[in-house]
C-alpha cells in the first residue's frame, strides 16, 4: 500500500469520526431522556 | 383534572401498577415478574422514573406492569411521589389508568406501610396487597394473621418473599382472577366530611370512582398545595374553600381528619393481625444492634472510612491481574498491527491512535467493575441508607438538602444519572445547588486518570498506600462539593434547608445475581462508550497529534509532535499551566480531555506511543515515568502527579455532563457558570498544591 493511499484512508477514517461526533451531538440536542430507554422523560423546569 | 386520551385504548391486556413505600420491595417484585433488569431499592427514592414491562398471568394471558416511584402518601411532597399519584388517578396523558394496583408492603413494618394502602383503597380500583418480606418478619418474631388481614382490608393479601419468588404463583393467580373485585372496606371518615367529599365529587368532570378520590385529595390539601394542584376552575376552588370553612365551624380540620381516620384504622388492624412470638427481650432487632455501631458518631465514620479503604485496596489488588492481561493483549495487538500494515499514516492511526487510545482506556474496565461490585454490595445490603444518615449530619451543616445524598452518591458512578436524580428534590434552589456540585464527586471516568497517575508517582508502593491516596482524592471531591454547596447556599441560592426524613431499612443479604447484572450493564456502557465516543475522539486526537507533518524528514518524534496542531495547542496554553507544574504535552492531555476525562489517558498513550514508536510497546506508566524535561529532570514528579490529580478532581471536563446540566436547568447560563467555576477551582487547587508543595520542599 502506497503512502498516499495510507494517508487517504486515514483521512477518511478521521472525517468519519468527526461526522459521527457531530451527528450524535445533534441527536442529543433533540432532548428527552439520555439513557436510551425511550421513556421520553423531561426534566422539571427550574426557571419557573 | 386532565382528561386521559389513552384511556380509550383498545389494548386488551390487564394493566397492573406496583405501588408502595420506598424499600417495600417493589422493584424486586417488578424484576421477578418481568425479568427486566433494574436496581434493587435499598434507600429512598431509587425508582424515580416510570418503568414498564410485560409478563404472563397464571392462564398465560399477557399483562402490563408499571413500577411506580416509592411514596409514603398520596399527599405528595416531591415530583416522584406526584408521578405515582397522577398515574393512579389517570392524570398522565400517555399512560392509561391501571386496572389493578399491587400494593407492596413490608411485613416487618406493616403499621407504617398500611397507611398508603388505606389511601389506595379510596381510589376505587381493585387492590391486591403483597405482604412482602414475611421471612424477615418471622425472624423478628412477628406472626401475621393473613386471613384476618384479608378480612379487615377486604382485598386479597398474598404473603411473599420477592427476593426468592415465594408467593409468586399465588400473586399471579390473584391477578388473573376475573373480574377483579373492588375494595369493600376502608378508613371511616367523619360523616360530615364524607358528605362534603361527595358534594365536591359531583362537581368534578371525572368518572364517579375517580371523582371521589380526587375530591378527597382536594379537600385534604392545604391552600399552598391547592394552588399547585390542577384546579383552575374558580367556582370549584370557591366550593372547596366553603366546604373547608363549614368543616372548620363543625370542629373538623379538613387536613388532619382523613389522616387521623386512616391512622386509627391502620392501628386497629395492626393490633388485631400482628402477634409477637415468644419473649420480647430488649425489643432490638439485629439491624438495630448493627446500627448502634454503623450510625454512631465516631464508630460509624470509622466503619465508613474502613469500608471505603478496603474497597480501593481491592480495586488495586484484585483488578490488577486482569488489567495486566488486557495491557499485555493491547500491546501485542499494536505490535501485530505494525507487522501487518506497512509503515505510514494508516499504521500509525491503527497502532497508536486506535489501539493505543482506546486500549489505554479499556485497560481500566476491571477496576471500574470492582468499584461497581462494591457499590452494589453496599447498596443492596442496606448500608447506603446508613451512609446517607452519617452524611446528612455534615450536609445539613453546609445547607445541602438531605435528599442530595442520592444524587451525590450516584455521581460516584457518573454525574449524569446523579444530576438526573436531583429531580427528586422539590425545592428549586436546593436542586440547583445539588446539580452544581454533583460533578465534583469522583466519577468512574476519573478512576483511570487517578490509577495511571498513582502508578507513575509510586510505581513500587503497596496497594494499601495507593488505596489511601485514592481515598484522599475521593474525599477531596466530597469536601470540595460540600464547601461549594455552602458557598452557593450563602450567596447565589439562599434558602432554608428542610429536614431529611430518612428510612433505615433492615439489613439484607445482597443478591449477587442482581449485582452481577448491574456490573454487566456497566461493562456494556463502558465498552460502548470506548467503542464510540472515545474511539472517535482518539482518532481525531491522532490527527491533531500527526498533522501537519514536519517539513524536515530528519526531525525527532518529539519535534514532529511539537509541529502538530495538538502540539501547538499545548504550547499555546503552556504559559497558563506552567505554574501548575505541567509542560505542553500535559497541556495537550488537558485540552483533549475537556470532552471526556478518560481521554487524558488515551492522549498520554498516544503521545508516548508516538514518541517511542521505534521501541517495543512498554507500559504507558513506564514511558511517562521516564519522560524528562529539557534540563534532564523528570516531568512526572510526585508533586506534578498530585497537582494533576487535584486538577482532575475539581475540573468539569465532561461534555455529556454539560449537556445534561443545560437540559436539567433549562439554561445555558447555569451550565456555563458551572464549567467556569469548576475550571477556576481546578486551576487554583492545582496551583496551591504545586506551589505550596514546592515551598514546603517537595518535588
Amino acid at each position: 500500500m502506497s503512502e498516499t493511499m495510507q494517508t487517504i484512508i486515514a483521512g477518511g477514517i478521521v472525517v468519519s469520526a468527526v461526522l459521527y461526533l457531530v451527528v450524535s451531538a445533534a441527536r442529543k440536542k433533540k432532548g428527552g431522556c439520555d439513557k436510551g430507554c425511550g421513556c421520553g422523560t423531561k426534566p422539571p423546569d427550574l426557571k419557573q | 383534572m386532565a382528561k386521559n386520551p389513552a384511556a380509550n385504548s383498545k389494548e386488551t391486556f390487564r394493566r397492573v401498577a406496583i405501588a408502595g413505600n420506598p424499600n417495600a420491595g417493589k422493584t424486586t417484585l417488578f424484576n421477578l415478574l418481568t425479568g427486566m433488569r433494574q436496581k434493587v431499592g435499598n434507600y429512598p427514592g431509587v425508582t424515580v422514573e416510570k418503568k414498564t414491562g410485560r409478563f404472563f398471568g397464571s392462564h398465560g394471558e399477557q399483562m402490563e406492569l408499571i413500577d411506580l416511584p416509592g411514596s409514603y402518601s398520596l399527599q405528595v411532597r416531591s415530583p416522584d411521589e406526584a408521578v405515582a399519584r397522577d398515574l393512579l388517578l389517570g392524570r398522565i396523558a400517555d399512560t392509561p389508568r391501571p386496572d389493578v394496583i399491587v400494593a407492596v408492603v413490608d411485613a416487618s413494618n406493616l403499621g407504617r406501610h398500611l397507611y398508603l394502602v388505606a389511601q389506595m383503597l379510596e381510589l376505587g380500583l381493585p387492590v391486591i396487597v403483597v405482604l412482602n418480606m414475611v421471612d424477615m418478619a418471622e425472624k423478628q418474631g412477628l406472626v401475621m394473621d393473613v386471613m384476618a388481614l384479608r378480612e379487615k382490608l377486604g382485598v386479597p393479601v398474598i404473603p411473599m418473599v420477592a427476593t426468592n419468588g415465594k408467593g409468586l404463583i399465588e400473586l399471579k393467580q390473584a391477578l388473573s382472577r376475573t373480574p377483579l373485585s373492588k375494595p369493600e372496606h376502608g378508613a371511616q371518615l367523619p360523616i360530615v366530611f364524607e358528605r362534603e367529599v361527595v358534594a365536591i365529587a359531583k362537581k368534578l368532570p371525572d368518572a364517579p370512582e375517580i371523582a371521589r378520590a380526587e375530591a378527597l385529595l382536594l379537600l385534604s390539601l392545604d391552600d399552598a398545595a391547592l394552588d399547585d394542584s390542577l384546579v383552575q376552575n374558580p367556582s370549584l376552588r370557591a366550593e372547596i374553600a366553603q366546604a373547608k370553612q363549614r368543616l372548620a365551624i363543625g370542629g373538623i380540620d379538613s387536613l388532619a381528619a382523613p389522616v387521623d381516620a386512616r391512622y386509627d384504622w391502620v392501628a386497629q388492624i395492626c393490633s388485631e393481625v400482628i402477634h409477637r412470638r415468644g419473649e420480647d427481650t430488649d425489643g432490638l432487632t439485629p439491624s438495630d444492634r448493627l446500627d448502634m455501631v454503623l450510625t454512631h458518631k465516631v464508630w460509624g465514620w470509622l466503619a465508613f472510612i474502613g469500608m471505603m479503604t478496603l474497597m480501593f485496596f481491592c480495586i488495586f489488588t484484585i483488578a490488577s491481574y486482569p488489567m495486566d492481561w488486557i495491557d499485555g493483549g493491547m500491546s501485542a495487538l499494536a505490535d501485530w498491527a505494525k507487522t501487518k500494515i506497512p509503515e505510514g499514516d494508516l499504521q500509525s492511526l491503527v497502532a497508536d491512535g486506535i489501539i493505543g487510545g482506546v486500549g489505554g482506556v479499556i485497560i481500566f474496565l476491571p477496576q471500574i467493575l470492582t468499584l461497581f461490585f462494591f457499590l452494589g454490595l453496599l447498596e443492596d445490603s442496606g448500608y447506603m441508607a446508613r451512609a446517607a444518615f452519617l452524611m446528612d449530619r455534615l450536609m445539613s451543616r453546609v445547607g445541602l438538602h438531605g435528599k442530595s445524598f442520592i444524587p451525590l452518591l450516584s455521581s460516584f458512578a457518573c454525574a449524569i444519572p446523579g444530576i438526573m436524580a436531583a429531580r427528586t428534590i422539590e425545592n428549586r434552589k436546593d436542586r440547583l445547588v445539588t446539580v452544581l456540585v454533583a460533578p465534583l464527586m469522583s466519577c468512574s471516568a476519573r478512576l483511570p486518570v487517578y490509577i495511571l497517575l498513582i502508578a507513575v508517582m509510586l510505581p513500587a508502593a503497596s496497594a494499601w498506600i495507593r488505596a489511601g491516596i485514592m481515598l484522599i482524592m475521593y474525599m477531596l471531591g466530597l469536601i470540595a462539593a460540600f464547601c461549594m454547596a455552602w458557598v452557593f447556599k450563602k450567596t447565589l441560592l439562599k434558602s432554608e434547608t428542610p429536614m431529611l426524613l430518612l428510612e433505615l431499612p433492615p439489613y439484607r443479604k445482597p443478591v449477587l445475581r442482581g449485582i452481577a447484572q448491574r456490573m454487566w450493564e456497566r461493562a456494556l456502557i463502558f465498552l460502548r462508550r470506548a467503542g464510540t465516543v472515545i474511539l472517535a475522539l482518539s482518532i481525531i486526537l491522532w490527527a491533531l497529534l500527526t498533522y501537519p507533518k514536519s517539513a524536515n524528514p530528519e526531525a525527532s518524534e518529539s519535534e514532529k509532535l511539537e509541529q502538530s496542531i495538538g502540539g501547538r495547542m499545548g504550547r499555546t496554553i503552556e504559559p497558563v499551566i506552567a505554574p501548575l507544574g505541567y509542560d505542553w504535552k500535559i497541556g495537550i492531555g488537558l485540552v483533549a480531555s475537556f470532552a471526556a476525562r478518560e481521554v487524558f489517558v488515551s492522549t498520554m498513550g498516544q503521545i508516548y506511543n508516538i514518541e517511542d514508536a521505534d521501541e517495543e510497546s512498554a507500559p504507558l506508566r513506564e514511558n511517562m515515568a521516564n519522560e524528562k524535561r529539557s534540563d534532564g529532570t523528570p516531568i512526572f514528579t510526585p508533586l506534578v502527579c498530585i497537582s494533576l490529580m487535584v486538577f482532575y478532581v475539581l475540573a468539569m471536563q465532561c461534555i455529556s455532563t454539560v449537556a445534561i446540566v443545560r437540559r436539567e436547568t433549562n439554561s445555558w447560563g447555569w451550565a456555563l457558570f458551572q464549567i467556569l467555576y469548576m475550571t477556576v477551582l481546578a486551576w487554583v487547587g492545582a496551583f496551591v498544591t504545586y506551589q505550596g508543595g514546592k515551598l514546603l520542599g517537595f518535588q
